[in-house]
């Protein structure tokens, strides 16, 4: 898409699913996986990792289960997240008007390009239809796993669950979908105008990726703090111009890693003074050393 | 009669830190390389030990030597103390070692204790003596007092370790002569006070 | 043996659009109107089916083919869930979690649907509803979380047979359930306090958004589903909530009389609750998960089993 488009900028792709079908269906497909969506293999993964969780609060003591529980909800909340954020990136990159001229005369890669694409595609499709060939093998892998072995099938057959049944699942999803679109019949349809209350919809129109997260980011902000700024630059009594830069601190690297690293730099600076440079002092801490070990151990308090 | 070969190779121990000379030190570490032969032969007997302590009494020695003539130092190197007091700490260091070791199940107490002192002797060695010669010279007999472990291991170690102790030694030693000639080439004589360029 | 209970969860796709019929009479009636019949979403359907359908600028593949995936989408959730205690061994697992994945797919693909067109108003209702839908899916799987202790697995069947009788009630963790689950079916349904399923003001749509653009029989395929959507929640909520005795006929009578008792209380609900801010509407769900998590805490612990 880069070599198409020119871009990986969100806001400045668009269109792109008709116009590569390949590269975008690989891509379609690639994040619905991500998103967790059945019956690809994302949901597969997804789904094991919420029944362990489940099961952990199921069957574990009082604390680690409440830890299972809202490690539970942490997951599933991170899984909606995941499917915004990648109907986003779906729907700016490959849905909707080009936001380019690149974009509009993009076409799809040679086929070299194509091949290593739609493989992985396919690995995603077939992983997803028949997990439950995997599975036992993985089971066998897990540390602590006991000598029973789960039988192999197609679908996921855990017992503890309901079982997960994604090949008769998508053969369900498929031929429903085919027996709707038959009900449906020949679609008898007018061309139409997108509603903007009646304005015309131009290219400025178009939403932009801070404008889909939007409830998002007011309904986070007090964890996030993210900083805005908006610019506003006007001439003549007529805005001129508005930038708007906006950015999201992260917390985890404010507030653990950078303090860790600096204390860790700091004890480092403190430990070089230890370094004289001559090899009879690093002997001296040596024996130092040999000697303090005997010393504890012949007062008992070391083995 | 082991009882004394013993004591007498951390006398001689002692004695190296002592002396001025460096020739003489070399001789002291000869005699000590000798005493653990003899006690060696007599303790487990075999040809693979007895070649391999006397290459350690001859060789290694001669090697030194060698090397000495090669790096005359102009002027003599001074010690960090004087003999005295380089004599009192390293017999303290003797003394913590032959009290505070625990027994390690090997061979007799005596022995242990002193196999030990050794090495810590030999590190004081490292620590009290400022010319290159000497650094090596308490890396031997560290290396002196770990043969004298294996070698009072009742039923002796097997010859492959001795020749492997062996080898790994005459490379050591290989090495360093090399380098204490080329640091007294550049130098100008082999004052380790000299050799600060251990650092970050 | 599953016969019978194949043929009610079957019957879902006839019975769905009474639900919401049902809901709307209830409404009027509270509110002191006479109100349109409880079959009125038929008539819609009806109609809709015999109008033509539009093709909005930009519409493709995906925009096409959305209604008749979402409708499957719904149609295998059906299949999901049991009915009475009971399900049609359709082949499709009676797992909860996977009922989570498939209406989560339903999701993407209108969402994703909006998109393509690139109208304004259904694109804010898709970041409005997906925003809910994170806190919402919280709140869903703590519900699932709690119906699935007493009968340690997430199977629908077993944890339907978990909550028969009246010995789950004792403890204090089903009614926190209750709430939690409540709370679910608020979001899943889109029902005030969350959303005003009467709204015609775009501004305020969240999950009558993304149909704007759509008409005809895709707008009959999507209105269904939102029916169906209807059904499969109330009649989980049913399910593993409401109390039940006896053999499979006295069951699926209680059960769909609890139906329509849901359908009086949702009634109820939308007549004296506001629609709420919707920045607020994630706290809402907060204390729900708040309340389930105590409720779990309070089973693992041993409270009142």
């Amino acid at each position: 898409m880069e070599r198409a488009a020119g871009s990986l900028d969100l806001d400045h792709l668009g269109g792109l699913l008709r116009r590569m079908p390949w590269t975008g269906g690989a891509f379609l497909v690639g994040c619905m996986a991500i998103a967790g969506l059945p019956p690809l293999n994302g949901f597969a993964s997804e789904w094991l990792v919420l029944q362990s969780l489940l099961h952990v609060a199921l069957h574990q003591p009082l604390g680690i289960a409440l830890a299972g529980a809202a490690a539970l909800a942490g997951l599933a909340a991170t899984a909606a997240l995941a499917l915004l954020c990648f109907v986003k990136v779906v729907g700016l990159v490959l849905l909707g008007q080009p936001r380019r001229a690149e974009c509009a005369a993009a076409v799809d890669p040679p086929p070299g390009m194509l091949v290593g694409m739609t493989l992985l595609a396919l690995m995603c499709i077939a992983l997803g239809l028949v997990p439950g060939l995997v599975l036992p093998t993985l089971a066998g892998l897990a540390p602590g796993a006991s000598g029973a072995t789960l039988a192999r099938h197609a679908g996921m057959v855990v017992p503890g669950t309901g079982s997960y049944l994604p090949l008769p699942l998508a053969l369900a999803l498929a031929a429903l979908t085919a027996a709707l679109l038959g009900v449906r019949g020949r679609r008898r349809s007018a061309p139409a105008p997108s509603w903007a209350c009646g304005q015309p919809v131009v290219a400025a129109l178009s939403w932009s990726s801070a404008g889909f997260t939007k409830p998002l980011r007011l309904v986070l902000e007090a964890v996030f703090r993210p900083r805005r700024e908006i610019e506003v630059v006007r001439g003549g009594g007529m805005v001129q111009s508005v930038t708007y830069t906006g950015h999201v601190p992260s917390l985890l690297d404010a507030s653990v890693y950078e303090p860790t690293v600096r204390a860790g730099l700091r004890a480092a600076s403190a430990a070089r003074r230890l370094q004289s440079g001559n090899v009879r002092t690093y002997a001296g801490y040596l024996l130092g050393l040999v000697i303090g070990l005997l010393v504890l151990v012949y007062t008992g308090v070391l083995g | 009669m082991n009882g004394v070969l013993v004591t007498a190779m951390l006398a001689l121990a002692l004695a190296v830190i002592v002396v001025r000379r460096r020739t003489v030190a070399i001789v002291l570490l000869a005699a000590q390389s000798l005493a653990l032969g003899i006690l060696a032969v007599s303790l487990a007997g075999g040809a693979v030990v007895a070649i391999v302590l006397l290459s350690k009494a001859i060789v290694l020695p001669a090697l030194l030597y060698l090397l000495i003539r090669r790096t005359r130092e102009a002027r003599p190197v001074a010690a960090p103390a004087g003999p005295m007091v380089r004599l009192a700490a390293a017999g303290a260091v003797a003394l913590c070692a032959v009290v505070l070791t625990p027994p390690l199940g090997l061979g007799a107490a005596h022995t242990e204790h002193i196999a030990v002192a050794l090495v810590l002797v030999g590190i004081t060695i490292v620590i009290a003596r400022r010319p290159i010669l000497f650094q090596l010279l308490g890396l031997i007999v560290a290396e002196n007092g770990l043969s004298l472990l294996a070698v009072s291991v009742p039923g002796g170690l097997s010859y492959v370790i001795d020749l492997g102790a062996l080898f790994d030694l005459a490379l050591i030693v290989t090495v360093a002569a090399a380098f204490a000639q080329r640091i007294h080439s550049d130098l100008g004589t082999g004052d380790t006070e000299l050799l600060r360029g251990l650092r970050d | 043996m599953n016969g019978p209970a194949a043929v009610v969860q079957l019957a879902g796709i006839v019975l769905a659009p009474l639900l919401p019929g049902a809901i709307q009479t209830l409404k009027a009636r509270l509110q002191g109107r006479r109100g349109a019949s409880v079959l009125q979403p038929y008539r819609t359907l009806w109609r809709l089916w015999h109008k033509s359908a539009v093709d909005p600028q930009g519409a493709g593949v995906i925009y096409r083919g959305a209604p008749p995936l979402v409708a499957a989408c719904l149609l295998a959730g059906l299949a999901i869930v049991p009915v009475a205690g009971r399900a049609g061994s359709f082949g499709l697992g009676n797992d909860a979690l996977v009922l989570v994945g498939v209406l989560a797919l339903a999701r993407f693909v209108l969402a994703a649907a909006s998109w393509e067109t690139g109208n304004g108003f259904a694109l804010m209702a898709s970041a409005r509803e997906l925003m809910i839908s994170v806190f919402g899916e919280a709140l869903l799987v703590f519900a699932v979380l709690i119906a699935a202790l007493p009968a340690h697995s997430t199977d629908l069947l077993a944890m339907s047979h978990a909550a028969a009788g009246g010995h789950i009630w004792s403890g204090p963790t089903h009614w926190c359930g209750v709430i939690a689950f409540a709370l679910v079916i608020l979001v899943e349904t889109g029902r005030q306090p969350i959303d005003n399923p009467d709204t015609h003001l775009e501004l305020t749509m969240i999950h009558e958004g993304p149909l704007l653009e759509y008409a005809g029989r895709d707008l009959a395929l999507l209105q269904w589903a939102g029916a169906a959507r209807h059904w499969v929640i109330l009649v989980l909520g049913a399910g593993l909530y409401l109390p039940h005795w006896g053999g499979f006929a006295a069951t699926l009578g209680l059960r769909l009389a609890g139906v329509g008792v849901l359908c009086g209380a949702l009634a109820l609900i939308e007549t004296e609750q506001a629609k709420m801010r919707i920045l607020r509407v994630p706290a809402l769900l907060g204390v729900g998960c708040a309340i389930a998590l105590a409720g779990a805490a309070m089973w693992i612990g041993g409270v009142g089993i």
